[in-house]
């Protein structure tokens, strides 16, 4: 079928990304390259022991004999690992814009659409902190509250300062510095990152995310996050935010560890909306992310929630390792591939213990050019015993020059298992747009409110303030424009 | 990058001294020799062999059958309600004295590969057209064609619709032989035909097919593989299909017992209303890995295919699904389906499963579902309740489980043996 050249889906996707805005270039940077005294000099900086030298440094020879991994169905131009600078320093505030009235305006725009609390906005604008009203009140209230309860979260640098030993027992346990190609370079360069931990019986007060985006300094291209859940505590963790993130980084590594003891809960929700780059996909964030969590105790339980917006390339596949009898991994996601994105994202969840349990819902929506792939493991070894998992991953399209993939991979050697796996693909119905539009909503309303009913099980999962907002995200992401 | 790992593989099986056929025909063998030598044997560093461990076929000795042929009556190579024209391929050679092919409807001519190729025409041409050999996992279809035993050259013209079936006995009699079966079909269009290949053999052996069949407009081609090995055979059978407007093709497919049986198929939907269907049925017990994978390609608009895929895996057996459904640009209107239930009656047993979609079309409606578990607990206590005993409970329910699959079986014999193998509940 052609299409009428006034299709309001061709409008709405062939619209230009608006808020992509240059950043001053950094001072006090190494120049490009990475060898061992690269490795030295970050760890130098950051005034580290031995051992975590050691361990970056074996990390680095390991990289060295590790090819890039190309079995993603994604396709860009070959990286150059030594035109990489590996070390910048956090910019000064006086670099930073004084107030909201220097920030781009467009970018207020977007949080105005998106309905980013005021008192946040200065702060995800990257106005310098001493310029944000109260926010520096407000993070110390939250740090001495999560004190009383014996609950650490800080960067990762002060807790290898601070907590050595539980860093040491913890770091690279459940993704070893050898897993894969981006994970050894991230445990060799990693740069900062978040630590948590929970201790024993304590529920976390508060979305830990309220806090990191008051307070989260940039987190650079080689983040690495640690999060310790000790038995019967519970956490909520939220990463990244809806507001349109500026990184002048293309290449970002991250690795994110989880671990959840006996009867622990770890939520961890990641709302991602990095530069996606323009309609020929130049520019844009090379996401290659590492997650996994362990829930080594029974019945602990370990949900990931996403909502990849953003950037060009997402390679990123959160996984549970479910050791503990009676744990449950949960992983919803919904991912949009727009202009030229490309996604390959999805989940691995290998069972292990009895009657362990696993979810998966994965909604694809592809537009423009984009293209979304969703691969997923589910592994039941012949220990785990009555096992389940289901698994449902749905693909929307839009457009008739998108693509939308489906990997999923399934392996079960314990007979006493209950494996499902459902998916479909289809295009966005007709009948359904116009029957939003012959109620008087516009193109842009229609598709919203489509897409939103297509991804409700994952939004649902999000905590409340911020699935409101990505409610919000999803119409601007499809917009192709957040203006 | 680890070099060791990457080198090819290839087994020890030469080129014979004397190549034989005309010139282009040992050109096209020379090829395939080249690229065999450069890509080697497919495994594990494959996606679409991630389930399919070629290592046991290396650590077996194999060789290429000598040309005699085998003493063999007409008994060893009926299979009870089949009738119709018959080839029989032993060990490698195509055997006149019991193969029937005096009595072939007008329109159809099925000529042995060697004779075709001395004579030339026919259809031989056109052997390595659709099988490509640039793909890194090409390794065992350019053998396949380098080292040719024989096989058959099959054209129909159009609306040529022979009411029996076409059989292709392939058979080993010596242990060690790894005869290479190469076939050739032209469906002309409104042509139907139902084409029956089985397999069976004695001791290790290892057969080794590429089907090629061109479906033309109207055409149906019912395309119906079965196999039965232990657990000393070996069986990997490649097909590639191209299908015409308003063409179909079925492609049903059962292996039984084989240490390795790998069934691939290539279907390429080239114009509108071109239909496809996969039907497959696998299982058993023991070292018994088998290994279904689909090439399901919709390159133009109002194509459908449907997938149908059924595992039952006792002790130790390893049995997997690939489907993959590709959907190109411009292939509008499209329905696709896949379906593959696992049923695993033991804890050393074990399904893969992958039904996967690449899409790159919007107007389409995709969809793909997969499951794994053991008999229900329910049913099989409502049975044991109304005094069946469990074996032949679980047996029952086997056998309904896989039924479904079996009335897709475009032939009732076909799909008997199939329900005689497979439907009995085995395992523990």
């Amino acid at each position: 079928m052609s299409k009428p050249k006034e299709d309001p889906l061709d409008q709405l996707v062939n619209r230009e990304y608006s808020a992509g805005f240059v950043t001053d270039i950094e001072e006090e940077s190494l120049p490009p390259g990475l060898d061992e005294d690269v490795i030295r000099f970050i760890s130098a900086k950051k005034g580290e022991p031995d051992w975590l030298l050691e361990w970056r440094l074996e990390a680095f020879r390991e990289w060295q004999k590790m090819v890039e991994p190309h079995w993603a169905h994604v396709h860009y131009p070959p990286i150059d690992y030594q035109a990489i600078s590996y070390w910048a320093a956090p910019k000064r505030p006086e670099d930073r814009p004084q107030s909201l009235d220097e920030v781009d305006p467009e970018l207020l725009e977007t949080f105005e659409k998106l309905g980013i609390p005021l008192h946040e906005r200065a702060a995800l604008a990257g106005v310098a902190v001493d310029a944000v009203f109260d926010s520096v009140s407000v993070a110390t209230t939250f740090k001495d509250k999560l004190a009383e309860h014996g609950i650490i979260f800080c960067p990762l640098s002060e807790a290898v300062r601070e907590h050595p030993d539980l860093v040491r027992k913890y770091l690279g346990k459940v993704v070893p510095p050898r897993d894969n190609f981006f994970a050894a370079l991230n445990s060799a360069v990693f740069s900062e990152g978040s630590f948590v931990y929970i201790p024993k019986g304590v529920r976390c007060p508060m979305e830990l995310s309220t806090y990191f985006r008051i307070n989260a300094a940039a987190t650079g291209q080689f983040e690495r996050t640690l999060i310790i859940a000790d038995e019967d505590s519970y956490v909520s963790y939220l990463e990244g935010c809806t507001a349109p993130m500026r990184d002048e980084n293309q290449l970002h590594a991250a690795v994110v560890e989880l671990v959840a003891e006996r009867r622990a809960h770890i939520k961890y929700s990641t709302v991602q909306n990095w530069y996606p780059g323009d309609e020929e996909g130049r520019g844009g964030i090379y996401n290659f992310v590492t997650k996994r969590g362990l829930c080594k105790g029974d019945h602990s339980k370990i949900s990931w929630t996403q909502v990849e917006t953003g950037s060009v390339i997402t390679w990123k596949y959160p996984s549970c390792i479910l050791r503990g009898d009676h744990s449950v991994g949960e992983f919803y996601s919904v991912a949009i591939s727009n202009l030229k994105q490309q996604a390959d994202t999805g989940t691995k969840m290998v069972h292990i213990g009895k009657h362990t349990t696993s979810t998966i819902i994965s909604k694809g929506i592809s537009a423009g050019r984009g293209s979304n792939a969703y691969r997923g493991l589910v592994k039941v070894m012949d220990t785990a015993e009555g096992a389940r998992n289901f698994t449902q991953c749905d693909s929307l399209l839009m457009g008739d020059r998108c693509s939308a993939h489906t990997f999923p991979y399934i392996e079960v050697r314990n007979p006493s298992a209950q494996v499902e796996h459902e998916a479909t693909t289809s295009k966005i119905s007709e009948d359904q747009l116009f029957y939003c539009r012959a109620r008087g909503l516009d193109a842009e309303e229609a598709v919203s409110l489509i897409v939103n009913g297509f991804c409700k099980e994952v939004i649902n999962e999000l905590p409340m303030e911020f699935a409101v907002e990505a409610q919000k995200l999803l119409g601007v992401s499809l917009e192709g424009a957040v203006g | 990058m680890n070099v060791a790992r990457r080198q090819a593989v290839t087994l020890a099986l030469a080129r014979p001294p004397r190549p034989a056929g005309p010139d282009w025909w040992q050109a096209l063998q020379e090829r395939a020799w080249n690229r065999y030598q450069a890509v080697g044997l497919p495994g594990p560093r494959l996606d679409d062999w991630k389930y399919a461990d070629t290592h046991p076929l290396t650590q077996v000795d194999l060789r290429l059958p000598s040309g005699d042929v085998a003493p063999m009556d007409a008994a060893q190579v009926a299979m009870e309600g089949v009738e119709g024209p018959l080839v029989v391929l032993v060990d490698g050679v195509f055997h006149p004295g019991l193969s029937r092919l005096d009595e072939l409807p007008d329109g159809m001519t099925v000529s042995p590969l060697e004779t075709a190729l001395g004579s030339g025409g026919g259809g031989v041409e056109r052997v390595g057209a659709l099988a490509e050999l640039d793909r890194d996992d090409a390794g065992l279809r350019a053998l396949n064609l380098a080292l040719a035993s024989t096989g058959v050259v099959v054209e129909l013209a159009p609306d040529c619709r022979p009411s029996a079936p076409l059989s292709l006995v392939h058979l080993v009699t010596e242990a060690g032989l790894a005869p290479q079966w190469r076939h050739v079909l032209r469906l002309g269009e409104g042509a139907v035909l139902t084409l029956l290949e089985r397999y069976q053999g004695l001791g290790t052996h290892w057969h080794n097919t590429v089907v090629e069949a061109e479906v033309e407009a109207g055409a149906e081609l019912n395309h119906i593989r079965l196999a039965e090995g232990d657990e000393s055979a070996f069986l990997t059978h490649e097909s590639w299909v191209t299908v015409a407007a308003g063409g179909r093709y079925l492609g049903a497919g059962a292996a039984h017992g084989h240490r390795l049986a790998r069934l691939f198929g290539s279907v390429s939907l080239d114009a509108p209303e071109a239909r496809a269907a996969w039907y497959g049925v696998y299982g058993g017990t023991g070292r018994h890995q088998a290994d279904h994978t689909t090439h399901t390609h919709h390159r133009a608009p109002r194509t459908e295919s449907v997938q149908l895929f059924k595992g039952v895996l006792g002790e130790g057996a390893r049995g997997a699904y690939t489907g993959r459904v590709v959907v190109h640009t411009g292939a509008q209107k499209i329905r696709a389906e896949q379906k593959n239930a696992n049923l695993l009656l033991s804890r050393n047993a074990e399904a893969d499963a992958r039904p996967q979609l690449e899409i790159y079309a919007d107007d389409v409606q995709c969809a793909h579902g997969a499951t794994v578990g053991e008999l229900d607990a329910d049913a099989l206590f409502y049975l044991r309740a109304r005094g069946i005993a469990e074996a032949d409970a679980r047996a029952l329910l086997t056998r309904a489980f896989i039924e479904d699959v079996l009335v897709a079986f475009p032939l009732e014999a076909a799909a008997r043996w199939v329900r005689e193998r497979l439907g009995q509940g085995g395992g523990t």
